[in-house]
């Protein structure tokens, strides 16, 4: 039918009668082409249109869906929706559903959205899924000859941290998720203790070097207040160093300190994800850093220590004086059971020497002249009685 | 001398009236109270031949035993010194060198009689110490115990007095003796021939 405006456009145009009759006949003859398709009677047989056989349309008619299949949306009764309120609050119990359909395994939602999918777009911890972690990849700690101090550029971004930014991750290692959710538990606890807490975050193959200048760290604020630094290589708590203001140094026990990294580790290593291990750590570390600031009390630092590098507790001593005092009570066992033994082995040698000595002695006594009493020609008496009763 | 005690009028005569002034032969414990355990007898024996061993002069006798009445341990002791004679490992120890425990087990009375030789070696405080300690011991019924720690403690107090040797064998007893070996003979045994062993061979005429 879109040849009928052409027509007409050509007849105004033209206005010949013989321009109208060799128009109407084209425009016979192009209808003539278009009618077929509407008028199934005078099709042209060249040109056949495919048609259903009796057995296709049985065949099509019995795979239709039946009333309670996909596609079937109202129940085959059509029964009256009175109240849309009264149909949103109750379940459906008559109408069409999707799960009996498929049987989905455990996790997956439906055969085409899997949990590996929602992962793209919601975060696991709401998924409550477990993380996914490539077959076979065992996490090594990394060995000590491996690991690299990290580059100046590392530390001098470090450097150019705010101070108010209290989870430092220049490398970006830690996702963007818990990222924000540590960066948010940092400032919180900065918002009420007194001993703020800097977080770090090197590569797990990463280190220190030994000469870098922690107190440039944050644009130097750390020197400003009391502060601890975490340095915390991801996915190897064992290795984080912990690093506290020398005011706070000075007033805390060395074995509260390496303990407080003891257990910031043992609570990290109750996780195998690495960023959950970093979460764990950071919220077990505040809450020794209150513990810390009441115990110390409620006055500011000392600004005298301004200027003083960072004292570390290191992990090395919380964990070196244990061995070292049970080296020292079996070293003092032992030596006290040797000293022991060397006393009793000497005094039994000395016992026996005597005794042997008394053995091969003799003692000869004197043989006075003695004027006999009593009448008696051995004794005269001489001695004493008792009674025991 | 004086024969009597010019206090109570004791005297050896007078006890020679009443037990007699023959010898006994005594072992060095008399037990005729039977009341020594036979392991305790054993051990004290041991210490006895210490004793014995250190002060070749001396010996130590004990005797434990019901005593009649009227007649007190140490009365007892003064005529056993007097008139024993002590089955000691060598007959020439003279009883002034001896020492006598006696224990009445009835009255719970105990006393030491020392020898003229050796009662200057004791004061009386120490002697009283040594029968209350030993006192305590019998007061429990041991006996051996008592026995042995009163030998110990003469033992300790002679040393102080005495003159200390290394003990040498006795060489002379034996020599050219040979009943001095210790070998006893049985019914008046073997007598040594004049003969030797073997004889040599000689020719001898047909």
């Amino acid at each position: 039918m879109t040849t009928l405006p052409f027509y007409r456009m050509a007849c105004n145009r033209q206005g010949g009668r013989l321009f109208q009759v060799a128009a109407w006949m084209l425009w016979c003859v192009i209808t003539a082409a278009e009618v077929p398709q509407a008028d199934e009677a005078g099709e042209d047989p060249m040109l056949p249109l495919p048609r259903w056989t009796e057995k296709e349309l049985e065949a099509f008619r019995t795979s239709l869906p039946s009333s309670d299949s996909p596609g079937t949306l109202l129940p085959e009764n059509g029964g009256s929706i009175a109240d849309i309120n009264h149909l949103l609050r109750t379940p459906v119990a008559s109408g069409p559903r999707l799960d009996h359909l498929f049987h989905p395994p455990d996790g997956e939602l439906s055969p085409r959205l899997k949990s590996e999918d929602m992962r793209l777009f919601l975060p696991e911890s709401i998924l409550g899924l477990p993380t996914p972690r490539p077959a076979g990849t065992v996490r090594v700690p990394t060995p000590l000859s491996a690991l690299k101090e990290v580059s100046p550029e590392f530390l001098a971004a470090c450097s150019r941290s705010l101070p108010k930014e209290y989870l430092i991750d220049p490398d970006l290692l830690v996702p963007e998720m818990q990222n924000h959710d540590l960066m948010r538990f940092l400032e919180f606890h900065a918002k009420d203790a007194r001993i703020k807490l800097y977080v770090v975050v090197i590569a797990s193959d990463r280190k220190l070097p030994d000469a870098a200048k922690l107190e440039k760290i944050a644009s130097g604020s750390l020197l400003q207040t009391d502060a601890c630094l975490l340095v915390y290589p991801l996915a190897e708590p064992w290795r984080a160093r912990l690093f506290v203001s020398t005011s706070v140094h000075k007033q805390t026990s060395a074995g509260f300190l390496s303990e407080t990294v003891q257990s910031c580790v043992h609570e990290a290593l109750q996780t195998s994800d690495a960023h959950d291990q970093l979460h764990r750590y950071a919220i077990h570390l505040s809450t020794r850093l209150f513990w810390l600031q009441k115990a110390l009390g409620a006055d500011p630092a000392t600004k005298a220590d301004e200027g003083m590098p960072l004292a570390e507790v290191s992990t090395e001593i919380a964990t070196a004086e244990v061995p070292n005092n049970r080296a020292s009570i079996v070293i003092g066992s032992f030596a006290t059971l040797l000293v022991m033994g060397i006393i009793g082995f000497t005094g039994r040698k000395f016992h026996h020497h005597l005794r042997l000595k008394r053995q091969n002695s003799v003692w000869i006594l004197p043989e006075p002249d003695t004027i006999p009493r009593l009448g008696g020609a051995f004794t005269g008496g001489g001695g004493g009685m008792v009674s025991y009763a | 001398m004086q024969n009597t005690c010019s206090a109570c009028g004791f005297s050896a005569t007078l006890l020679h009236g009443y037990l007699g002034n023959q010898w006994v032969k005594l072992e060095r414990i008399t037990d005729a109270a039977h009341c020594l355990r036979l392991e305790d007898a054993r051990k004290v024996e041991i210490i006895l031949d210490d004793f014995e061993r250190s002060f070749p002069q001396a010996f130590f006798a004990a005797y434990l035993g019901v005593l009649p009445k009227g007649l007190s341990v140490a009365e007892l002791g003064f005529w056993l010194l007097n008139q024993g004679a002590f089955n000691t490992h060598s007959v020439s120890r003279r009883n002034d060198f001896g020492v006598v425990l006696v224990v009445d087990p009835a009255e719970q009375t105990a006393s030491i009689t020392l020898g003229y030789a050796i009662e200057r070696c004791f004061d009386g405080g120490m002697v009283t110490r040594m029968l209350q300690t030993a006192g305590a011991h019998l007061k429990k019924g041991a006996l051996g115990k008592a026995i042995g720690i009163v030998c110990n403690r003469c033992g300790d107090t002679l040393r102080k007095h005495a003159r200390h040797m290394t003990w040498q064998p006795d060489v002379s007893t034996v020599e050219g003796v040979p009943s001095n070996m210790g070998l006893q003979p049985l019914r008046g045994g073997h007598k040594a021939s004049s003969k030797p062993l073997a004889a040599p061979p000689s020719a001898t005429k047909p």
